[in-house]
């Protein structure tokens, strides 16, 4: 068994005829069976017999050396009589029955009226074998069990007419089929999931439809392929796999676990950048989990373990269902459903390691920093040999404090102090079992995060029971889920270690770490790790339990009534406490050093929803018609205080306090929000050729304020099934081609409750004899239209060559019209600010995926998915209505509110770089002149932040019981703004020189005349205006992912521990990031990288 | 089957959609909608009252338009250090920071209080009504529109021109007629006076049957509940109403109608023949445990400051330091400015300058607002006052006599010798004085200069002596919360 054995079996394998394929076998009186044992080993071949058959066969003797198969097969059949059959590498093995011709003539009879099937059983796609189903001659009870290969063999009276096979096995769809009537047939067999069910089935979270029948654009995701993408998180998993749904960045936060993520679906709908005038982030899409509406939180933290699919609804049609929330998409959560059967415990859990990346900072070494700070004059003019001439508030000893300090080696790497390698871990338990009429699922999950950053993390612990219960026509099914989550916050900011001094050190002489770095009188310099390991805290923890109950009525065949309701209750709780040790305090008074505070929440929803949906098919019509009544309550109460003045924090306890805030008083809030809404839908189809979507629905909110309480949102959408078409059906080659196209309007509700209601408050500022007084607190508006979007969808699905090349494209168009903004008003208004139906945002977008697979064999597949998302919008009918707006962003942001313009865009004065003679900026003003002079007015559009194209590029591998995926995520053709160079190369004022810079700030910066260079005087401390200068080209490479995983369930391993099937993965995420540009990433939390090692038992 | 499936659905839709609407009508615990609250008089009336508990903002009439930086203009007080936090205001620095600041929330309190009065009148029905009955229909709308009238005038006096007969006929101020968001159209300051007058001669009518006219300003509980009609001082009441549109006239240098209105208003209140407001007592202004430093029987209108405490412990305190307190000298304990001030040193006014020693420090300090528990007025901050009336009279009268009798009618309720001046200018010279006396801490004598166009004024960087000022220091200019969007 040497290497040269190896190779030659797998050319042989691949290369060399059927019939070319040779055995080397010797033996003498051996059992049959060995020989058979041989010609598995040695060749590709699969041999099937009866198995007391071949186990009572005499032994033979055989000397084989590079014999033909066919050879080999003729000589061990020669002993005992056994006659054979090959087909499409399947061998056959029958007894020729002298024994049975002799003794019974019936048997003989029998004998020669039996056929054989055999055949291999593989699940669908995967081509995993399946072992255990059960193989039955319909009508029969001739049956046999498929072996550990998938394979089995079958034989059955030639006397049954139209013999027909089924196999089953639990969990899977029962497979049929019609046999031929000849002697030998083998048969491929390819067995789908039951929840592979999911797939032809279209999952609304309200009605489902089938695939072919809908015309509506979403996109579905199965656990497995989302755990291949990200087995931590769901939303990174979706990202990577869907081009429409997108994570949007944020700098600042980096990777942090406990802030909110900001997701989008198809780009913006509505104006972002002034959303705290909303109090919701008005571009969040709608969360749907087993059928009711949830926080983006809880779907973060959903074991993938725990998920049956998710369906991302886009179109109008699709979204239509979720009236006047769906403008911004919805995401539909399926969680598993239990499954009647035996017994089985399941385990899923992951560890995985986060790393911070730091790779994009770039700071300066202490000698860096030193110099730095010498040549921007901050320790007085200096000449040109690096001397200080002037001496500037005796800074000069300063200067040389550091100096030495410099020269004795300090160089302190203050980046690695408050990070760590996170370790967070995942484990679940789920227990199913039950009968056909009663089932049951336990699940448990418990998972760790450990942010990277040290004292940051978060746990959460969430069980859940399911019961169902069918009998009749009546099926009953009740899920009662408990989760509790704890949060810890990291008590400094990361970007405070970014700017800590590479001249000081951590710890002083004996090793304890000082408040101060340097104390110079009203310059003192505080370390960043005094405050980190002081006893702060920034705790949340919050308790959810909810209670989902479906009822199912069939009534009759086709019509179907449910009513599902849902109660659920969270409670959370904040704890805050700033320890009086703290920097930010050092200048206080005793009596304000300190502070807590505490704030609770209590929120309590009531849910139910009535379907009664109707389908049926008349020869080529099929019709489906649906109506839903749902109604929503909850009531959030919230409510805090604070108290301030601490002498120590050993103990946190708010009773230590000295007082309470000075001038506060404590807040309560009471909010009740109530919504309905009316649902009819209908689809038909005529002939599967042709399919129509309509939808109408009378939403009712108590947002709407009382003069609106309703709107009606509609869809219509209609899909063409081409390949159906006589003219298609011919061409073999393609397997699905059809168009589709909607349009409909879709509503958002994410704006603050009362924003059209004008609402009174008690005035607690005085009182007097004549009782309570009350005034506006809330002016409202209530002739605000509501924000509408309407829709439009054209799409391409086409799979040809049995699914080798796919291509699905989507083109939308998105029109907002009239937005929601708050604009500022004249004060004498009453108000400062006010919301406004004003203008529109017109988006225009393109997604595709196009799929090949260069590689579809039993065992072995490949594929390559190519995603591409292209998003521009555009403002219009604005006017200078938000001029106020753009002025507030002057210096803060350049993103600015113009008809034609997009919220991604940039707006900057033109630079043409630094004057190497004056180490000025020189500008481009509005006439194509240069000057000195910055004016706002000058501003252009200079380009879009958003990439012109973006998405992934994944390819999965499959050989066997070995999966492998790598994905690429990309970014071509966008801007970026260079905060890096912007905060910390330039406009470094004199009160910021104290912190570490980039080191750019000493290397790129103009310092004598002649130097040819993009950055203005080092020794300016002036505030440069945001130019074109900062805006640069950003072209994107990532590694998304990367995961590889085994499958098994034939390990002898598994045998002794009672193991069903087991699932090991090593997976890792955001493992590189490749950029044009040199920007700081993950300012106040860094991003991480992320390993994960997984593994699931099924007992 | 499909033609019963189709109205089943249909009926299954129905079903309970009418009694959906009601159910969408959610009133929130701790606020109210103004749907809920405009259905009874009760509600009416909280939102009023809403108006007269938010004139007690410090940003507003709690501060800034009564003790702070009106008088600040009016250069009350002896400000010497650049420190002082009144120091930009009293030297007219109107473009710093502070000022700014200061002056945007003025007009902008203003304007919210003038939108809260607009959103009552907006629901208010257009005759008493169920919700809305008589006598609080009235109150309701009178008070509502007074209190509009009330706070665009001072917005007027204190942004408007200089009244000339070519700046009043320039579009500079918006008058707010209802609350919606459409810009108000810029009116001249004769239109906008206009509609001030108009304003208040409705409410004067609505109110013509107020209580105080035939009972007096009942200072006292209601015995069977609601006080909306009792303690008329603190309302805005028919001879408030009847003040204010003197005050309006005055503004307009109309001084014939001045003299009419305000004679016809004293004939009505005069103490002698109808006792609604009484001069204050020798009992009463030498009281030694709880003086009526305020007069509070003279007051006409007046805030109900629960707050004045702090008021006091904020800018009069003897505690604070050099650069919070108001007082006629910061330095020590020299009364010159005190002096210069009081020309009788009977006068019951000048006992609001006390002198304290706290920490070992004696300082002079302005007792005024002290809250006395107990004592008259104990939460009272006037706006309104008779003597302003009777100075009023004695100003515009066409007989030098009876202007001197008047002003002596004043100085003889506190206890001061009479004056005689020998013509116009020198009575005009003694009743700025008078007024100066009587109105500190009350807002009005900045008003005074600015419409008697003073060009000189106390110096705040001396206790004694006069300084020169600018006509134009008399406009504030308009809030960028404004400028910026017109």
């Amino acid at each position: 068994m040497n290497l040269r054995y190896y190779i030659s079996v797998i050319l042989t394998m691949l290369w060399i005829d059927v019939y070319a394929q040779k055995i080397t076998f010797t033996g003498k009186n051996i059992p049959f069976e060995q020989a058979l044992e041989a010609i598995r080993s040695q060749t590709d071949f699969t041999v099937f017999g009866q198995k007391t058959e071949i186990q009572q066969a005499k032994n033979i003797s055989i000397i084989a050396n590079n014999m033909y198969l066919k050879d080999f097969l003729d000589a061990i059949c020669e002993v005992e009589p056994f006659k054979y059959n090959i087909e499409n590498k399947v061998i056959s093995l029958s007894k020729i029955d002298q024994q049975h011709k002799s003794n019974i003539n019936s048997k003989s009879n029998l004998q020669k009226h039996t056929r054989s099937l055999i055949g291999k059983i593989v699940k669908k796609d995967t081509e995993i074998p399946i072992v255990n189903a059960t193989i039955k001659i319909k009508g029969t009870t001739t049956q046999t069990n498929s072996n550990t290969n998938g394979d089995f063999a079958l034989f059955y009276s030639k006397a049954i007419n139209d013999p027909k096979v089924e196999i089953t096995l639990l969990g899977m769809k029962p497979f049929q089929a019609q046999l031929d009537t000849i002697d030998y047939q083998t048969l491929k067999v390819e067995m789908e999931d039951e929840t592979k069910e999911l797939d032809d089935i279209v999952v609304t979270g309200i009605f489902n439809r089938k695939k072919e029948s809908f015309s509506g654009a979403y996109a579905t995701y199965n656990a497995a392929q989302l755990q291949m993408a990200s087995a931590t998180n769901v939303f990174e998993g979706l990202q990577i796999l869907d081009p429409s749904f997108q994570i949007v960045q944020n700098n600042n936060f980096g990777s942090d676990p406990n802030q909110q993520l900001n997701i989008e679906i198809r780009g913006k709908t509505s104006v972002a950048a002034i959303d705290d005038a909303f109090g919701t982030n008005p571009n969040q899409p709608l969360f749907i989990l087993d059928g009711f509406e949830t926080t983006m939180e809880r779907i973060r933290n959903i074991s993938i373990d725990r998920l049956a699919s998710i369906t991302i609804l886009k179109d109008a049609t699709a979204t239509a269902l979720y009236g006047s929330k769906g403008a911004n998409g919805v995401v539909v959560v399926e969680s598993k459903k239990t499954k009647p059967g035996e017994l089985i415990l399941n385990y899923n859990g992951y560890v995985n390691f986060s790393s911070p990346d730091l790779k994009k900072y770039n700071l300066m070494n202490s000698a860096e920093k030193l110099q730095f700070e010498l040549l921007s004059g901050y320790y007085g003019q200096v000449n040109e040999y690096g001397q200080i001439i002037s001496n500037n508030n005796n800074r000069e000893q300063t200067y040389l404090n550091r100096l030495k300090e410099v020269k004795r080696g300090v160089d302190t790497y203050w980046l690695n102090e408050p990070i760590r390698t996170g370790i967070n871990q995942s484990h679940n338990f789920s227990l199913d079992g039950g009968d056909k009429s009663f089932q049951y699922s336990i699940g448990l999950n418990k998972q760790i995060n450990q942010g990277v950053m040290k004292k940051s993390g978060n746990e959460v612990t969430d069980g859940n029971i399911s019961l169902t219960y069918r009998k009749g026509k009546f099926s009953f099914n009740n899920v009662l889920n408990a989760r509790y989550r704890v949060a810890n916050r990291e008590p400094v900011s990361f970007r405070n270690f970014a700017q800590a001094n590479p001249y000081y050190r951590k710890k002083n002489e004996e090793g304890g770490i000082d408040k101060y770095l340097e104390n110079i009188q009203f310059d003192e310099r505080f370390n960043p790790l005094y405050d980190f390991n002081n006893n702060n805290l920034s705790k949340t923890d919050g308790q959810e339990i909810i209670n989902n109950l479906n009822i199912e009525w069939n009534i009759v065949k086709g019509l179907l009534l449910r009513f599902n309701t849902s109660i659920s209750q969270f409670r959370n709780n904040g704890e805050y406490f700033l320890s009086p040790k703290n920097s930010q305090f050092a200048n206080l008074p005793m009596s304000d050093r300190g502070s807590f505070s505490e704030s609770k929440e209590k929120i309590l929803n009531y849910n139910g929803r009535a379907t009664l949906s109707y389908g049926n098919t008349w020869k080529k019509h099929t019709i489906n018609l649906g109506s839903s009544m749902s109604m929503f309550h909850t009531h959030n109460n919230n409510s805090q205080y604070g108290v301030t003045g601490f002498i120590d924090d050993k103990i946190i306890n708010p009773q230590l306090a000295l007082t309470y805030e000075i001038g506060r008083r404590p807040t309560y809030r009471d909010v009740r929000r109530r919504s309905v809404g009316f649902l009819i839908n209908t689809n038909y189809a005529y002939d599967r050729r042709f399919l129509f979507d309509g939808n109408f629905s009378l939403d009712g909110s108590s947002v709407f304020g009382s003069n609106r309480n309703f709107t009606n949102i509609y869809s219509v959408g209609a899909a063409w099934n081409l390949n159906r078409e006589n003219f298609l059906k011919e061409v073999n080659w393609i397997d699905q081609l059809r168009i589709r196209a909607s349009y409909g309007n879709q509503g958002n509700q994410n704006f603050n409750d009362y924003i059209a209601m004008q609402i009174y408050q008690y005035n607690t500022f005085s009182s007097n004899p004549f009782g309570p007084g009350l005034s506006i607190s809330n002016f409202g508006n209530l002739n605000l239209s509501w924000q509408r979007t309407f829709t439009q969808n054209y799409s391409l699905d086409f799979k040809m060559l049995k699914d080798r090349f796919r291509i699905m494209v989507d083109y939308y168009l998105k029109d907002t019209n009239p937005l929601l903004v708050s604009i500022n008003t004249a004060s004498s208004n009453g108000r400062t600010d006010a919301i406004q139906n004003l203008g529109g945002l017109k988006t225009k977008g393109i997604e595709g995926i196009i799929s090949v697979a260069p590689i579809l064999r039993p065992q072995m597949s490949w594929r390559l998915d190519l995603n591409i998302s292209h998003i521009r919008s555009e403002y219009y009918k604005i006017g200078n209505k938000l001029e106020r707006l753009n002025e507030k962003n002057r210096n803060r942001s350049m993103i600015r509110y113009y008809d034609g313009g997009s919220p991604d865009d940039l707006w900057a004065v033109r630079s043409l770089g630094i004057d190497p003679a004056t180490g000025r900026e020189l500008f481009l003003n509005q006439l194509g002149k240069e000057t000195f002079v910055f004016n706002y007015k000058d501003e252009v559009n200079f380009g879009n932040s958003r990439a012109l194209f973006d998405g992934n590029l994944t390819s999965t591998f499959y050989y066997k019981n070995f999966n492998f995926m790598i994905s690429f995520g990309y970014e071509l053709g966008g801007k970026s703004f260079m905060s890096t160079l912007y905060n910390k190369v330039e406009n470094i004022s004199s009160g910021s020189i104290k912190y570490n810079q980039d080191k750019r700030a000493l290397y790129d910066r103009w310092q004598k005349p002649g130097d040819k260079t993009s950055f203005k005087s080092i020794g300016l401390q002036t505030s440069t205006p945001m130019s074109s200068r900062f805006i640069q080209d950003n072209n994107v490479l990532r590694i998304d992912a990367l995961s590889m995983s085994y499958q098994n369930n034939t390990w002898p391993f598994l045998k002794q521990i009672r193991a069903r099937s087991i699932r090991l993965a090593v997976g890792s995420n955001r493992l590189l990031y490749l950029s044009s540009v040199r920007n700081e990433r993950g300012i106040d939390y860094p991003f991480a990288r992320d390993i994960n090692f997984s593994c699931g038992i099924s007992f | 089957m499909k033609i019963i499936i189709i109205p089943l659905l249909c009926t299954f839709i129905l079903l309970g959609f009418s009694s959906c609407q009601k159910w969408l009508k959610i009133t929130p615990s701790d606020q109210f909608s103004s749907d809920e609250l405009f259905i009874d008089h009760d509600g009416y009336l909280k939102a009023l009252n809403g108006i007269y508990i938010g004139l007690n903002s410090p940003k507003s009439y709690g501060q800034a338009l009564t003790v702070g930086t009106i008088d600040a203009l009016a250069h009350y007080y002896h400000i010497n250090i650049s420190t002082h936090n009144y120091h930009k205001i009293a030297t007219h620095t109107y473009t710093d920071s502070t000022s700014l600041q200061t002056f945007e929330d003025i007009w902008t309190s203003s304007y919210k209080l003038i939108a809260d009065a607009n959103v009552i009148l907006e629901n208010t029905p257009k005759s008493p009504s169920s919700a809305l009955p008589a006598p609080y229909y009235s109150i309701v709308k009178g008070e509502a529109l007074a209190m509009r009238a009330f706070l665009h005038f001072d917005i007027l006096r204190l942004f408007g021109p200089v009244w000339t007969e070519d700046s009043i006929m320039e579009p500079n101020l918006p008058y707010a007629l209802h609350s919606g968001i459409t810009l108000h159209p810029l009116l001249s300051s004769k239109d906008y006076l206009e509609q001030v007058i108009k304003d208040l001669e409705e409410a004067s009518k609505l109110l013509e049957n107020d209580p105080i006219r035939t009972e007096g300003v009942r200072h006292y509980e209601n015995p069977k509940g609601d006080n909306s009609l009792y303690f008329r001082q603190y309302r805005m009441n028919y001879y408030a109403i009847q003040a204010m549109i003197c005050r309006a006239y005055q503004w307009k240098q109309d001084s014939e109608k001045t003299y009419i209105l305000a004679m016809q208003l004293l004939s009505e209140i005069r103490p002698e023949q109808n006792n609604k407001f009484i001069y204050v007592t020798h009992a009463n202004a030498t009281h030694p445990t709880l003086k009526d430093r305020l007069f509070s029987t003279e007051v006409i209108f007046s805030l109900y400051s629960t707050s004045r405490n702090n008021l006091y412990n904020n800018t009069f305190s003897s505690m604070l330091g050099r650069q919070q307190k108001l007082t006629f000298n910061l330095d020590n304990i020299d009364m010159a400015r005190v002096k210069e001030l009081y020309d009788d040193e009977n006068d019951y006014r000048e006992d609001i300058w006390q002198l304290r020693t706290d920490n070992n420090i004696n300082t002079i300090n302005n007792m005024k607002f002290e809250s006395i528990v107990n004592a008259p007025g104990q939460f009272m901050m006037p706006l309104i006052r008779l003597s302003e009336i009777i100075l009023m009279a004695a100003e515009s009268s066409p007989h030098l006599s009876e202007g001197i009798n008047l002003l002596n009618t004043v100085r003889k309720s506190r206890n001061s010798i009479d004056l005689y001046p020998t013509d116009r200018n020198a009575l005009l010279k003694f009743i700025t004085n008078e007024f100066r006396k009587e109105m500190i801490g009350e807002g009005q004598q900045f008003f005074f200069y600015k419409r008697t166009k003073q060009s000189t004024l106390p110096r705040i960087d001396r206790l004694t002596g006069t300084t020169s000022m600018f006509l134009q220091n008399y406009v504030i200019p308009i809030p960028d919360s404004e400028n910026a969007i017109r």
